[in-house]
């Protein structure tokens, strides 16, 4: 029988126990599927920009999860961990495009920006757009970084446990980026 | 202060056009009902990739269960003696000489028994006993005892005896007697 999970959001740690609970693992899972997948879908998805690639993403990051979860250890949150996870998938993703095309990871973004519009799954208007096309010419750490603090409004201190970066770096990182950003929309 | 105003007081002194801009998904749609299909992707991912509850054994038909299965193992097993005994039978060995034997022609009864004294404590009584009937060289007239002087040389113990004997014996009495 399927094992569903509860439309009630539980604690990582409820999450964690039913997941250790060779009974329990599947609703487990269900669970921090269910709870997680919106937040850790958007993040991706700004992150490479196009809904087909977010959701390759996005299941390979619950794979992952699927695979690794027994041995987290609980040293960060979960949400976190898995956080991690998924920047490093969509950064691989990115890394995989760029290969296939020859081209730089930049490079490979800035096409993606630019196909944005023909995205089924994009309605953004021309500003929207530009804003896109301005984030994707930032250096990758500097985007992630950007993508995290305005769009996800993550604290720093949660963002440096998922980026391994000391909060003071990170704060001077989105200051950059935030006058980059505004720099490269006036000129687009 | 939530993380949000502090989001909004950070973002009022870098760029008040930025913290102008809506951040809600960015234009960026997903397609009717996707989150809810995404869970049933996920496990149809999961299943067709064959994986388990980490920390259990492999569900059937996983590669690794194939390689370890044992009735695998017992039929190449079969397979391979089938092999070996038919090509026995097709290839007699006659005058075929067995490795061991062409060693053993290689060396002289001094060696060989110099290397049993060496080597006296790997082998069991029952093997020494048999060693003494058969491989030892026969005793010239020289080294056999006078008449009467004792009552039964190595010869004359058959095998069982001698390994009656040896048993009884401590380990110190059977290496002053080497």
């Amino acid at each position: 029988m399927q094992q569903t999970a509860t439309n009630k959001p539980v604690s990582d740690e409820q999450i964690m126990e039913l997941l250790r609970s060779e009974q329990g693992f599947e609703r487990g899972f269900r669970q921090l599927m269910a709870q997680y997948r919106e937040r850790l879908y958007w993040h991706i998805r700004r992150m490479v920009l196009l809904h087909e690639d977010a959701d390759d993403v996005l299941q390979n990051t619950f794979i992952k999860i699927y695979r690794g979860v027994l041995q987290f250890e609980g040293k960060s949150k979960l949400y976190t961990w898995m956080y991690r996870i998924a920047t490093n998938e969509a950064i691989s993703h990115l890394q995989g495009k760029a290969r296939h095309a020859s081209e730089s990871i930049d490079d490979t973004l800035a096409a993606m920006s630019n196909r944005l519009q023909a995205d089924e799954w994009f309605d953004g208007d021309a500003i929207t757009v530009k804003l896109q096309k301005a984030i994707a010419e930032l250096p990758e750490k500097q985007r992630i970084v950007f993508n995290l603090r305005y769009y996800d409004e993550m604290p720093y201190e949660q963002m440096s446990a998922v980026l391994s970066t000391s909060t003071g770096a990170l704060k001077a990182s989105f200051h950059h980026a935030v006058k980059k950003v505004e720099a490269a929309f006036r000129e687009l | 202060m939530n993380k949000h105003e502090s989001l909004e007081e950070e973002l009022k002194s870098l760029s008040p056009w930025l913290q102008e801009q809506s951040r809600k998904q960015a234009g960026m749609q997903v397609p009717p009902g996707y989150f809810e299909q995404l869970e049933l992707a996920i496990f149809d991912k999961i299943d067709a990739e064959n994986l388990h509850r980490p920390g259990l054994s492999s569900r059937p038909g996983g590669l690794i269960r194939n390689i370890l299965r044992p009735r695998m193992w017992a039929a190449a097993a079969a397979v391979a003696a089938i092999a070996v005994a038919c090509w026995w039978m097709l290839h007699p060995q006659s005058g075929a000489v067995l490795p061991v034997d062409t060693y053993a022609e290689a060396l002289t009864d001094e060696e060989i028994e110099a290397y049993l004294l060496e080597n006296i404590t790997e082998f069991d009584a029952g093997q020494l006993a048999a060693i003494t009937d058969v491989d030892m060289p026969e005793q010239t007239p020289a080294s056999a005892p006078a008449p009467g002087k004792a009552a039964k040389t190595t010869d004359d113990i058959s095998p069982e005896e001698l390994e009656n004997l040896l048993q009884q014996m401590s380990e110190e009495e059977l290496e002053s007697l080497l």
